[in-house]
């Protein structure tokens, strides 16, 4: 919002160089829509919807703690914080590789769950209690692959890729 | 329904549905997901003594799992035999163990095909195959609400 120009001295009007100039019509008409196109853009922005769909996803994660025993009204236990940590590491890497999950959740064996779902297939990542990580990829009702991941950078970068390359397929 | 002393049935008919609760969590966009089936020596309800909604009753609280679903498959579908790493073949299979108040009650078991004895902790790539074929298998026949 520009100063009214009636408030300023007739010298301060003088003065050079100028410390105050006025906005024509040109530049309050097209700043409101300027703002509003930059809005947009950050609306339609691939990086800023990543950022608030891996906040949701942490959100999600961070509910979990708060599980108690037989939380799926059988004999589950909640996720360790171990598992917690853990699943948090790997929402790192897929954040870093712009792999975003579809959910997470408790796992009926001890854990967390990191699900992929792009129309029939699925992927997940499922850290257990005692810290045993396995991914599984299948389409369908084809036979699922599961395999074994480690808790090191390289192997769980690989599992990240083995699941988008499923994902993309 | 109460047991009352009745003795237990053999699952003979490959389409007797099994009934399980689940949760809308685990429902993923139109998906199941595995990762909220247990194993091994999992509960469901056989379908020949009880209806798919008696899941949803909690019968030593005596009160109703609100906003729960109930999901189905078949004995055929849980029944199946999956390879380990080391070599053996394990078999998956269905036990009826009424409880007193729940005659339905009954567990998906694990032996060894080879000596018939149970195996009551396979590896979890095994079960991770199982719970992943199951969940393939399951469909909604009550709806999670929450």
């Amino acid at each position: 919002m520009p100063a009214p120009l009636q408030g300023i001295d007739r010298i301060d009007r003088l003065r050079h160089p100028p410390i105050c100039e006025e906005i024509g019509p040109d530049v309050t008409q097209y700043l409101p829509p300027l703002l509003e196109k930059i809005q947009a853009m950050r609306d339609r922005s691939i990086y800023w919807r990543a950022r608030q769909q891996f906040g949701v996803i942490y959100a999600e994660l961070a509910r979990l703690v708060n599980l108690k025993d037989g939380w799926d009204s059988y004999d589950a236990v909640p996720p360790s914080q171990a598992a917690i940590e853990t699943a948090e590491r790997i929402l790192a890497h897929l954040r870093l590789e712009m792999l975003l999950p579809n959910r997470v959740v408790p796992s009926a064996e001890g854990g967390v769950g990191i699900c992929f779902i792009d129309a029939d297939r699925y992927a997940d990542i499922e850290v257990f209690n005692d810290q045993e990580i396995l991914g599984t990829t299948y389409r369908g009702k084809s036979e699922p692959h599961v395999w074994e991941v480690t808790a090191s950078e390289e192997s769980i970068g690989e599992a990240i890729k083995q699941i988008r390359a499923h994902l993309n397929t | 329904m109460l047991a009352e002393g009745r003795s237990t049935q053999p699952f003979e008919n490959r389409d007797e549905e099994l009934y399980r609760r689940y949760q809308l969590a685990h429902f993923v966009d139109g998906v199941l997901s595995n990762i909220g089936l247990p194993f091994p020596r999992f509960s469901v309800n056989r379908s020949s003594c009880s209806e798919p909604g008696d899941v949803l009753w909690d019968d030593e609280e005596e009160r109703r799992f609100e906003g729960w679903g109930v999901l189905v498959f078949t004995v055929g579908e849980a029944r199946m035999e999956l390879r380990t790493g080391d070599g053996r073949q394990l078999g998956f299979d269905l036990e009826h163990n009424p409880l007193d108040l729940n005659y339905a009650h009954s567990e998906v078991i694990c032996f060894d095909t080879t000596t018939g004895t149970e195996v009551k902790n396979p590896s979890r790539m095994v079960q991770k195959q199982y719970r992943a074929k199951i969940s393939q298998a399951a469909r909604p026949i009550i709806p999670a609400e929450s």
